[in-house]
């Protein structure tokens, strides 16, 4: 309870980037909510959420940063995806010849 | 959020997945075949994209020199970037020997910073402790009574100060000039202040050795690797701008293995020394956590030394290319080594003239 997305996701050996370590100072930790109801049942985003995601590869309408999402029992089942590529690395398959 | 739903990973096939009883959020994938993103590896733990090669192996600290320092320094209460991003060369540097003094690299302004750059273990808040008015002097009694002939200051960056914690820094760097008759020599690895010029002027102006800026890699991946508020542009400013100050030596470094092209290194290259910067370091970007970016590619021995004399080739004052290279290894012996070179050509080449005369 309590715990951010970002936190438990490493706990669970989840591969989510948090280079800030949820001080809100990257969008590293992306995540997407998938059901439109789960999104609208998180608190809004303040505004130095918001300046983060404004950034982030891949941005969606129900787009969250996952150290701001944090356990309670109303996000019970609650599913997040996360975006296929962060910022240019790797997008469609590219990858570039060894140096 | 309950802990004990199944990962969910779909194959072509349209769903089945894989290691039910591994407790994981429930994640879903939308690319790549499989149907798992690049990023989900449920099953084994998670690696990188690369396996870490034989060529980048790590001494453990140890020994009287690194035992030495380490007690100095706590005794000091100095913080060193060397700890707080653990470096990998840690063990070898302060252990010095060989000819070159034990070097390590002071980080001021405390041990938080302001930003969240993908590559870097050093740990972030939006307002970090406040700065302590008296660190500028007592850093450099501290390393006036260490004795050593050549130090790196770096720091955190400090977005929450009205001048970017360009003062303290100059400072610093006075104090230790004075504390030392001018004989220690000073190289400052500082932040980008957020391009203002008069911050660049105060620090470029303070009596420093060597202006050092981290570009930290080619332009296209700029947004992708540092903290949104760096920039290209706004990092090559600042080193053009140390040197119309004054500053006698610029330099730079950059990581590879995140991603960039060959040809995207060359013309970093070529654009350092257009921006009139002295000295280019080249090392492999490692991984510090599972929390920050993953390699793209371990970059070969063979690769970094190929850049080096590239790099050599187009007038760089000297250039440091290796694996295991970073910005301040070996600081202060590749400076020695290579100012003298310099000066001794600039006398050679006046001899000439001379005798021509």
């Amino acid at each position: 309870m309590g715990k951010s997305l970002l936190e438990a996701a490493h706990e669970n050996e989840i591969e989510l980037e948090g280079a800030c370590e949820g001080s809100l100072a990257c969008s590293t930790c992306h995540v997407i909510v998938e059901d439109q109801e789960y999104y609208d049942k998180l608190p809004e985003p303040d505004d130095d959420e918001n300046d983060m995601l404004d950034l982030a590869f891949g941005l969606t309408d129900t787009s969250r940063l996952g150290c701001q999402i944090l356990a309670s029992k109303e996000l019970d089942g609650l599913v997040v995806r996360i975006p296929s590529a962060t910022r240019n690395m790797a997008v469609d398959g590219f990858r570039p010849k060894p140096h | 959020m309950r802990r004990g739903p199944r990962c969910v990973q779909r194959d072509g096939a349209g769903g089945r997945p894989c290691c039910p009883a591994r407790p994981t959020l429930a994640f879903r994938g939308d690319g790549d075949g499989c149907g798992a993103t690049p990023l989900l590896r449920p099953c084994p733990p998670l690696q990188d994209k690369a396996r870490k090669p034989d060529w980048l192996k790590r001494e453990l600290p140890g020994g009287d020199a690194y035992t030495g320092i380490k007690s100095k320094l706590r005794e000091l209460k100095l913080a060193t970037v060397c700890e707080e991003a653990k470096c990998p060369n840690l063990g070898e540097c302060w252990k010095g020997g060989e000819g070159h003094a034990a070097t390590a690299t002071i980080m001021l302004m405390g041990d938080t910073c302001t930003r969240g750059c993908r590559f870097c273990a050093v740990k972030t808040s939006r307002a970090p402790p406040p700065l302590d008015p008296n660190e500028p002097e007592n850093t450099a009694k501290a390393v006036a009574a260490w004795g050593i002939e050549y130090v790196v200051l770096t720091s955190v960056d400090r977005d929450d100060l009205p001048d970017y914690g360009a003062a303290h820094i100059a400072a610093t760097i006075r104090h230790l000039k004075e504390q030392t008759a001018g004989r220690l020599l000073v190289e400052a690895l500082v932040p980008d202040f957020q391009g203002r010029r008069e911050c660049v002027d105060l620090v470029a102006r303070s009596g420093l050795d060597v202006f050092a800026h981290n570009v930290e890699t080619v332009e296209r991946l700029q947004g992708v690797v540092r903290d949104r508020r760096a920039g290209w542009a706004q990092s090559l400013g600042v080193l053009a701008a140390a040197k119309q100050a004054g500053a006698r030596v610029t330099k730079t470094s950059i990581m590879l293995g995140c991603g960039e092209t060959p040809d995207e290194v060359v013309q970093t290259l070529k654009t350092l020394r257009r921006y009139d910067v002295d000295v280019v370091t080249l090392g492999q970007y490692m991984r510090p956590t599972k929390r920050h970016m993953a390699v793209a590619e371990y970059v070969t021995p063979e690769a970094f030394e190929a850049y080096q004399k590239i790099a050599e080739g187009m007038g760089f004052l000297y250039a440091a290319s290796g694996p295991m290279v970073r910005s301040s290894y070996r600081a202060g012996e590749f400076f020695l080594k290579n100012m003298l070179r310099r000066q001794q050509q600039e006398a050679a080449e006046q001899a000439a003239v001379g005798a021509a005369a």
